[in-house]
């Protein structure tokens, strides 16, 4: 089996699971990289590298093993002629309903934080989210539009669904490489301690934001990020951002209140 | 229905924006404009927006990745919020505003008082 081989590669040794899981994990690693074996990502590198740094981000994350097994196999079913029932014999219902459930997931092409988080258990959306972690990391290597319309999706559903699930890091990680993605020129433009400032207060605003409904977030976070780079000075910039953090529970209260759009409601 | 007065920052902003009806603007512009904090002018926006008094969306790509910089969102007056707006600040003028009790209104105001 080629690239890769059994050889468990070195991201996936000396993880904290039992003898029998890292049993299990061996052999969906080997499964993967046997049917990945001729695809490639668009970095060049072999296209199992792309599930192995998937299952690492979710054993990095503390999941069980059975979440990292389904990383590691999450693109078999779609993407290579691997017969399903093979793999449901081989892993059995547990790993191959999380893969399933992935699956599903992308197919219902949804940007409603709510549907996403309503649609499966924690460990699908966190393979899911492992997935576009990972993506994203590597977005530079697809089409400007390509990364945008990523960029975009993750700021808006992605972020926030990590948030849902208390994965604060993965949250952050996922909003700072969406950003530095939408506003490369001006990211690289910016002198070192005007890029740290900007990091900061974008933090500070992200983290303030959770006041406000998860469907809604992603729009306003992406239309202040938008100002918060428009302004020249520091001062300027944290002044913006102080303020909007006194406004922002108003905020929350108004996007949470149903109001008639009828004009007749208006007068 | 709530009977409130509208405060004077929703009325700045609903100045700022009659001034040019047809105008698309973007926060920080309305933020000078209307010479509210930001913190204020935002909750007001999203209220107007949900009334349907007025209309927002995101720049075109071509325009902001052209010059590299973020995309802004543009909120604008609607035909309905034009009319709207005209009348409210009609009725508070001074000449009426004993009668502004009476002003069975939205409360967009309730956004106000972050300056």
């Amino acid at each position: 089996m080629s690239p890769g081989g059994d050889r468990l590669p070195a991201d996936l040794t000396g993880l904290p699971y039992s003898a029998d899981d890292m049993e299990t994990i061996s052999r969906a690693y080997a499964v993967a990289a046997y049917w990945h074996r001729d695809q490639w990502r668009k970095s060049g590198d072999p296209y199992v590298t792309h599930s192995v740094a998937v299952a690492r981000i979710l054993a990095d994350l503390g999941m069980d093993a059975a979440s990292v097994c389904a990383g590691l196999l999450h693109d078999v079913p779609d993407d290579t002629p691997c017969p399903p029932d093979q793999l449901r014999m081989e892993f059995g219902d547990e790993i191959m309903g999380i893969v399933g459930k992935v699956l599903e997931l992308d197919s219902l092409r949804t940007t409603s934080v709510t549907t996403v988080l309503e649609a499966a258990e924690p460990r699908v959306l966190a393979v899911k989210l492992a997935d576009r972690l990972h993506n994203m990391q590597t977005l530079r290597h697809v089409g400007v539009d390509k990364q945008e319309r990523k960029s975009r999706e993750t700021l808006e559903l992605f972020a926030p669904v990590a948030a849902h699930l208390g994965l604060d890091t993965l949250k952050r990680q996922l909003e700072d490489l969406a950003l530095a993605t939408l506003y490369p020129q001006r990211w690289t433009q910016a002198h070192e301690p005007e890029r740290r400032d900007m990091k900061i207060l974008l933090r500070i605003l992200s983290s303030t934001a959770a006041l406000l409904p998860s469907a809604a977030r992603g729009r306003w976070l992406e239309e202040w990020s938008g100002e918060l780079h428009a302004l020249q000075s520091r001062r300027q910039r944290v002044q913006f951002t102080l303020q909007l953090m006194y406004g922002l529970p108003r905020l929350a209260v108004t996007l949470r209140r149903q109001v008639s759009r009828s004009p007749s409601g208006l007068s | 229905m709530v009977t409130r007065r509208m405060t004077s920052q929703t009325r700045g902003v609903l100045k700022a924006l009659l001034g040019e009806p047809g105008r698309e603007w973007y926060g920080l512009e309305l933020v000078k404009e209307a010479a509210l904090p930001t913190g204020t002018l935002y909750p007001i926006l999203a209220r107007l927006e949900q009334m349907g008094w007025v209309e927002s969306r995101w720049e075109n790509p071509n325009e902001h990745v052209a010059e590299g910089r973020p995309r802004r969102r543009y909120y604008k007056l609607t035909d309905c919020g034009a009319q709207q707006a005209d009348l409210a600040l009609q009725r508070i003028s001074p000449s009426v505003q004993r009668d502004t009790q009476q002003f069975t209104a939205f409360r967009p105001g309730m956004a106000g008082g972050a300056g």
